[in-house]
């Protein structure tokens, strides 16, 4: 592949994303409200899956708790909305908040474990997460409960909808959570490019290949990775209250169920390119194709999609998207700090540090 | 004042005390070659200087300050850079970016001034022509070539280079030997700040 032809490939790649992007922005306008609805299950699993990408893929945490911050999320903005009497979109930014909190004593606990016994781990504490919310009794105790009538139709920003788009209130609050979604989505997908680039994302990926040689350049794992474990926190508390903003109802095994907020993800991403930033897009449109193509044969599509997860697992382990850029060798979004090209010497001076050698 | 400092250092693994009570300074300019067979404990003594091990008893003095309990992050911040017997290349980076991750770390290099301050270090180490690949796939005298150039990129005050030359070839050898005066000629001459190289020879390399 010469340089020309990716470049041309990256720029009608980037012309296709604006334009896929506004359609989705403008989709409420035309789009019956069931896709409006299905893409919101969409847009929140690819928000998981980018979060549990980032802390497995780039940080070498593979969690299997991340529930945790879901559940956590949905039941600090039922407390904010019911409890506390505040606007359910104040009450998804404390969800957030909140699960961000949860995940500085999470990592503190959790951090002294590897491999295997860090993933045990996460999901010991979210199963103690998931059993305290089931303790707390004005939220409903075990049995959950659900948000008042008319709480989204109060919410900020749902008569506003309403008259723009001339529809129901119920397809008014469809349309803002589904916004809210795509723009998570987004900035989440713009923020780990950004991240991964970085400074810090660059000591990550030296962490990712070396932890020891990492040290001893000076980069700090610990630092690192606690860094994203709270980030990712942050992120999922906030899917997770929207998400039950939408659902209305919470309980604690729904909103802590690690088959719906965590296995899913974990095949979503693995399907799509562990390590890899488009890896989740791509596993995600997988999951959801295979949904709609086989909606008729009931689950069925979740054996398909554990097949296929395995056969990934086991022939093309980096995944769809890793598989697609190594055989072509065609990265639309490369990662990779490329060298300086440089001509003659350098008008640098020597080297800062002298040295002597025997 | 001797810029490394260490006084009456152990590290025992279990019952196999391998280092007892190592004592010895080293002072500005100053070049100390570590020699003994397999398992003398040359790495381990190089891994207590750097942190990547915790000494047992012992105190260990950079510019006189007591580094003993600093971590290896903060030690490479202080001025120590290190090569590793077996070459541990950051993998799924580029050479490039091997040094560019020391450089902004370990080095503190500002990111305007990291690309040449890195390609600076890959000329003189005879990468530059392999920079924007894959560290992983690097043959030996090009991996050791590069842990060279990685712990030059932490601009480091001490270097500790170990068994560098270990498993090449007697004409490699010499060439990496080559490389390594390249850095220490022009820079000698140039500032006051030094770096001492500690070359840990075992009886296998000559
Ligand atoms: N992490 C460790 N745990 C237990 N024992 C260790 C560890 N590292 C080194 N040893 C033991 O300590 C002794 C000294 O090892 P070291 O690697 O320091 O020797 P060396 O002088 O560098 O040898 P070589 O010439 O083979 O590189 C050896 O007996 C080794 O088996
Ligand atoms: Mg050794």
């Amino acid at each position: 592949m010469n340089l020309s032809s990716l470049a041309t490939g990256r720029s009608s790649v980037m012309i296709l994303s604006v334009v896929i992007v506004a359609t989705l922005f403008a989709l409420p306008f035309f789009a019956p409200r069931t896709v409006i609805q299905d893409l919101f299950g969409v847009l929140t699993l690819l928000v998981l899956a980018m979060n549990w990408n980032m802390l497995a893929g780039f940080a070498g945490l593979v969690s299997v708790g991340q529930q945790a911050f879901v559940g956590i999320g949905a039941y600090a903005i039922f407390a904010a909305v019911i409890l506390w009497g505040l606007d359910p979109l104040v009450g998804i930014l404390i969800g957030g908040l909140v699960a961000a909190l949860f995940a500085v004593p999470m990592a503190f606990f959790t951090f002294r474990l590897n491999g295997a016994y860090f993933a045990i781990g996460t999901w010991v504490v979210a199963d103690i997460a998931r059993l305290a919310a089931g303790q707390w009794k004005a939220l409903g105790g075990g049995t959950g409960t659900s948000l008042p009538k008319g709480t989204t139709k109060d919410m900020f920003g749902v008569d506003a909808i309403k008259h723009l788009l001339d529809v129901s209130t119920a397809a008014a609050t469809d349309a803002l959570t589904y916004w809210i979604a795509l723009v998570l989505a987004l900035v989440l997908f713009v923020a780990s490019y950004l991240f991964l680039r970085s400074r810090i994302g660059l000591g990550l990926q030296a962490i990712r290949d070396n932890a020891n040689a990492a040290r001893s350049v000076g980069v700090d794992p610990v630092r690192i990775k606690a860094a994203i474990f709270i980030l990712s926190g942050l992120g999922i508390g906030l899917c997770g209250a929207l998400m039950f903003l939408q659902i209305t109802r919470v309980t604690p095994d729904a909103a802590f169920s690690v088959i719906d907020w965590t296995a899913f993800v974990i095949f979503v991403v693995v399907i799509g390119g562990i390590g890899t930033l488009p890896g989740p897009i791509v596993g995600v449109a997988v999951f959801y194709c295979l949904q709609r193509l086989m909606a008729d044969y009931g689950t069925v599509y979740l054996i398909i999609l554990g097949l296929l997860g395995i056969g990934i697992m086991l022939f093309a382990r980096r995944g769809l998207w890793g598989t697609f850029v190594d055989r072509t060798g065609l990265d639309l979004l490369p990662l990779r700090h490329m060298a300086p090209t440089r001509s003659g010497p350098s008008a640098l001076p020597p080297l800062p540090a002298t040295q002597t050698l025997a | 004042m001797p810029i490394l400092t260490l006084k009456a250092v152990s590290k025992s693994f279990g019952a196999l005390k391998v280092t007892d009570d190592v004592s010895f300074d080293l002072s500005d300019g100053e070049a100390l070659g570590i020699i003994g067979p397999n398992g003398a404990g040359k790495s381990t003594l190089f891994n207590l200087i750097t942190g990547n091990f915790a000494a047992d008893s012992g105190q260990i003095f950079l510019d006189g300050r007591d580094v003993t309990r600093d971590s290896a992050m903060k030690r490479c911040e202080s001025g120590v850079g290190r090569s590793f017997q077996i070459p541990q290349p950051f993998g799924r980076l580029s050479v490039y970016e091997n040094l560019l991750v020391a450089a902004r770390f370990g080095g503190t290099v500002s990111a305007a001034d990291a690309p040449d301050f890195c390609m600076d270090i890959l000329e003189r180490t005879c990468l530059a022509p392999q920079a924007d690949r894959e560290a992983v796939g690097l043959p030996l005298l090009q991996r050791k070539r590069l842990e060279l150039a990685r712990a030059m990129a932490t601009r480091p005050r001490i270097i500790l280079l170990d068994e560098i030359a270990g498993g090449l070839t007697e004409p490699e050898c010499r060439e990496l030997v080559a490389t390594i005066g390249k850095f220490t000629l022009p820079a000698r001459r140039s500032s006051g700040s030094s770096t001492y190289c500690m070359p840990s020879t075992a009886s296998s390399s000559a």
